[in-house]
């Protein structure tokens, strides 16, 4: 049954919500399975994902293409496309996500749980403007005029820091710079006071000083509304910027976990080590570059046991045998690898010398 | 190391083309590069006009690697292009070893054209869908007269240059093939004419971290096994600090800032510059960043602000930056810098005053 | 013999033969994508069963076209020696819908073919060439694109005068500024494309450009559309004889039969509406074949 929020809906102000966590994780995500089934093809994109996220916790799925990262946070919402075959459980805030009908879908969107893409021109209307289109949003999830539903858009907008943010109500997005749309798109995405923020590489496009900008924006925000927040990124230094837990993934299934702190200073899993080794980084100049070999699998023949057994370094024959359970490394740890603890050890090692 | 094969090693140097104007000689020579694009719409006579290039001067030196880095509208991109006149410059002169391009006694475009090749971000769209991989690498030899026998096995060799087995790979379609091979594969359409120069337009932009790797990799390898120039354009301020020898920075049809690369990233003399390499996210969670280097959106290079085109959101802005536009003023070992407020005796109040 | 830094993870035979390259080209994929697709399969089984008997008319046909016989004018679909009945002449009815179908076919095929050489010529070279080439070609073809195809047929063929050959003129300049439309847009969006702009970087010639890079992208959808006009060539050449403008009797076409029959819908309704149903039923199956192809050739890139 969908709870509707009949909790006094006043003014989104500064002074903080959800101060104090509360016990139960709002998102519970247990065994999610995604597989596309048509005439042409079967593929398998995610094989079993559970996780949960606290009130106020930002959780940040690292991954390349082909991970499963983006195919996670849309079946959140159920934004898939009619040929994904879902199953497992989604429960937000109480809701049983997959047993939604569409009219209480509908309600959950935007209301529960909001997103923000990668491409603002696309989540944008073009044949709206900003105030609108905010407006509008506002009035389908609550009862309020018009003229209240656009003085909260206002009070949103300078929320993100739209500069002039009274006279961009009435600005359309094509006449607003790329940085712009991508604050417009968050008033968006938390008009409706979402509980759960899920951020699709949302900087991704925009240029270095504009990401920068719209990374602190979503952690000062996500700080004031403590929202959950699932992030969503392929950039290491991002997710170091934004996270507080971490979720590596690897061919539709996560091969570490952890807090960002633990898995970077002791990555227990070759994948993320291999991929933090590769990335460039400044001291690198001179060096030759250690990538991973070869490349990302194909997910319609995917290897019998460890995915990521072709390309590491440290396979052994146990590897193939069957996929590796999450295996708990330290307090809050967990890596995909039958060599997770050694890995550990040897990176906390490495941290002490 | 491996690195490139031995047997590829010797058939690229048979076919290396002569050096015409020596060591000394610069490769490459801009000078005062122009590009002014009239958009549609608005009065006839005041049709608004992007200056995507507003007089580029740079100097790539033999077997350097140039790393050109800006924003979106900076001109770097449009900067390639008129290097390898693609795009006709409205202004400006381009000197290939020596030579002019273009010009009564020099070399034509299409000679040009030959020796400087250039590979593009997007790995898909730059190969024809149509075409088999080796028809495409061996299009361009073909095209520039080279004999049917002989523009296959320069094919060949080129796919064999870049780790991909001309018997795997030459008879299939892009489609087929993963990002990081299909760059690779337009790594080797670019090595087939045998160039001297290559532009690389963001070409590992748009891959994984682990393929970026393995392609930056590659391109160090054939640069010293090819002696190669490489001019490598990206917004990844990390990977352009790796790969390059000289950094030159661009904003808004500009250039404001180059240098040697250690020189750029540790002492930084524009406040562009500094608010670029500022703005890197930071990879240590417990020092994350908390101020904001740089505010608002870089702007539009229709109608660019007046005098330092930096100005609009520079926190050293004075009047005289309105008044006047900033020259690249010379400072120790080839570090250039264009901003009034380091330039001595420019007027402005952090400069210092001449003796 | 992959160098060892850049693996592919490539799966290669141990013993050190490299795997059988598989590789489609685009018409061999549209062709596996053809062949899994009911509705065209069928359609086209159907034309190729009316050109095979177009074709092969006088070792097929029961009777001779031309031979009337007033006696037994009418005859309705099922009398002893004429299996579809006789027409406002006497002559068999079956026989002539199979001659007529000759005549049909061509004066469909024809014109879109010559307009395809020729319209397909031009806007390949207005969208390739840009510039006043493109706008001296485009504007031309625009003035004659003003007039309404089956106007501007019947207008000319009226003006040359009647006739097999005339009407397959008239169709042919009607189809040749629609045609040079699409492939000059076609072309324009080929040669955006960043391979195009890569070949350029290579120092290649236009032609060269144009023959091995540009040719190759632009023939299928200009084909899709070129199919896909067939039909509508089917049916105003059956208009042009219908209203006495293109074959004149007693040569057997569909077109032409319908308009001689016409008088006679009242009385022998079976066999006036015959040569309308074979261009009906052609037609559409030209129409969905061509949508077939469409669909098989957007699913890749």
């Amino acid at each position: 049954m969908l709870e509707t929020e009949t909790a006094s809906k006043g003014p989104v102000t500064a002074s903080g919500v959800g101060q104090g966590r509360a016990a139960e994780p709002l998102v519970t995500v247990e065994d999610l399975r995604v597989r596309l089934v048509s005439r042409d093809q079967n593929l398998s994109l995610l094989q079993g994902v559970s996780f949960t996220l606290k009130e106020g916790e930002v959780l940040c799925l690292l991954g390349e293409s082909g991970s499963g990262k983006t195919v996670t946070v849309r079946s959140l919402m159920r934004l898939l496309p009619p040929s994904a075959q879902v199953s497992g459980k989604i429960n937000i805030g109480g809701t049983d996500i997959l047993a939604l009908k569409p009219r209480q879908l509908r309600q959950v969107r935007g209301g529960l749980i909001s997103m923000i893409f990668q491409e603002p021109a696309t989540a944008l209307d073009p044949t709206f403007t900003i105030g609108n289109q905010i407006a509008e949003t506002i009035r389908v999830h609550e009862n309020v005029s018009q003229a209240e539903a656009r003085k909260r858009a206002l009070n949103l907008l300078e929320m993100v820091q739209v500069p002039s943010a009274a006279r961009r109500l009435d600005a359309y997005p094509h006449e607003l710079s790329g940085g712009l749309r991508q604050r417009a798109m968050i008033a968006l995405a938390l008009s409706s006071r979402p509980k759960v923020l899920i951020a699709d590489e949302p900087t991704t496009a925009l240029d270095a000083t504009v990401q920068i900008q719209v990374l602190l924006l979503l952690r000062e925000l996500q700080r004031e509304l403590g929202m959950a927040t699932i992030f969503v990124t392929h950039d290491v230094g991002v997710a170091c910027e934004i996270a507080d837990k971490v979720a590596v993934m690897y061919s539709g299934r996560f091969v570490e976990t952890g807090t960002i702190d633990d898995v970077l200073a002791a990555p227990a899993h070759p994948y993320t080590s291999g991929l933090l080794h590769a990335v460039v980084n400044s001291e690198a100049r001179g060096t030759r570059l250690t990538p991973i070999p070869g490349a990302p699998p194909d997910l319609s023949s995917l290897p019998p046991g460890c995915s990521f057994a072709p390309r590491c370094p440290r396979v052994q024959s146990a590897c193939n045998d069957r996929v590796p359970d999450l295996v708990e490394v330290s307090d809050g740890h967990a890596s995909r690898c039958i060599l997770a603890r050694d890995l550990s050890l040897q990176g906390t090692q490495e941290l002490r010398q | 190391m491996l690195g490139v094969m031995p047997q590829a090693r010797e058939e690229a140097l048979r076919q290396k083309p002569a050096d015409v104007g020596g060591p000394r000689q610069p490769m490459l020579i801009v000078d005062d590069l122009v590009k002014h694009f009239k958009l549609t719409g608005g009065a006839p006579g005041n049709r608004p006009v992007v200056r995507a290039v507003d007089g580029v001067s740079f100097v790539v030196q033999k077997g350097e690697t140039l790393g050109i880095v800006g924003e979106s509208g900076c001109g770097k991109s449009t900067t390639a292009r008129l290097l390898m006149q693609l795009v006709k410059p409205d202004a400006g002169v381009i000197v290939l070893d020596g030579e002019a391009v273009d010009a009564p006694h020099g070399i034509t475009i299409r000679q040009l054209q030959r020796a400087v090749q250039m590979v593009f971000q997007d790995s898909y769209a730059s190969l024809n869908p149509r075409m088999t991989l080796e028809d495409t690498i061996i299009f361009g030899p073909r095209a520039a007269g080279k004999p049917r026998v002989e523009a296959r096995n320069a094919a060949h060799s080129a796919l064999r240059m870049v780790g991909l087995a001309p018997e795997l790979f030459a008879r299939r379609y892009p489609h087929e093939l993963s990002g990081g091979q299909r760059q690779r594969v337009n790594i080797a359409r670019a090595l087939a004419m045998s160039p001297r120069v290559l532009i690389l337009d963001e070409a590992v932009s748009a891959l994984d971290k682990s393929v970026e790797a393995q392609v930056l990799n590659l391109l160090q390898d054939l640069k010293e096994s090819l002696e190669l120039t490489y001019v490598f354009i990206s917004h990844d301020l990390n990977v352009v600090r790796y790969i390059s020898d000289r950094v030159m920075v661009m904003y808004l049809g500009k250039v404001v800032e180059v240098g040697p690369v250690a020189s750029i990233y540790e002492s930084a003399r524009h406040p562009y510059t500094q608010a670029l390499l500022s703005s890197r996210p930071s990879m240590d969670p417990k020092q994350r960043r908390t101020e904001l280097p740089l505010s608002g959106d870089p702007p539009s290079p229709i109608s660019p602000p007046s005098g330092c085109r930096f100005r609009t959101r520079c926190a050293l802005a004075e009047a005289v930056c309105a008044e006047r536009e900033p020259p690249l003023a010379d400072f120790e070992s080839g570090h250039m810098a264009a901003c009034h407020a380091v330039i001595p005796g420019s007027g402005h109040s952090l400069a210092a005053k001449p003796s | 013999m992959v160098s060892q830094p850049y693996d592919d993870g490539v799966a290669v035979d141990p013993a050190g033969a490299p795997p059988v390259v598989r590789s489609r080209n685009f018409w061999q994929d549209v062709a596996r994508r053809l062949s899994r697709d009911p509705v065209t399969l069928v359609c086209l089984t159907i034309l190729v069963l009316i050109l095979v008997i177009a074709l092969l008319a006088p070792f097929i046909a029961p009777a001779d076209p031309f031979k009337t016989s007033m006696v037994n004018r009418l005859k309705p679909p099922g009398t002893p020696g004429y299996l579809l009945g006789t027409d406002e002449l006497g002559r068999d009815l079956l026989s002539r819908l199979i001659y007529g179908g000759r005549l049909s076919l061509f004066m469909g095929f024809t014109p879109v073919l010559v307009a395809t050489l020729i319209g397909g010529g031009l806007g390949i070279l207005a969208g390739f060439a840009g510039g006043w080439v493109n706008t001296a070609i485009m504007r031309t073809m625009d003035v004659f694109y003003a007039f309404p195809s089956v106007l501007l047929a019947v207008a000319i063929s009226g003006a040359l005068g009647g006739g097999v050959f005339n009407g397959l003129l008239s169709l042919t300049l009607v189809f040749i500024p629609s045609i040079a439309r699409v492939s000059e847009s076609v072309t324009i969006q080929v040669r955006t494309q960043d391979f195009v702009e890569a070949a350029r970087a290579t120092g290649a010639y236009p032609y060269q450009i144009l023959v091995s890079h540009v040719l190759k992208n632009v023939t299928g959808p200009i084909f899709v559309y070129a199919s896909s006009l067939i039909s509508v060539s089917i049916v105003i050449a059956s208009g042009l004889s219908f209203l006495g403008l293109g074959v004149s009797p007693p040569q057997a076409e569909w077109g032409l039969m319908l308009s001689n029959l016409r008088q006679s819908v009242y009385v022998a309704p079976i066999n006036s509406i015959l040569p309308g149903v074979m261009i009906f039923v052609t037609s559409l199956c030209f129409n969905l074949t061509s949508d077939g192809f469409r669909s098989a050739m957007n699913v890749k890139g």
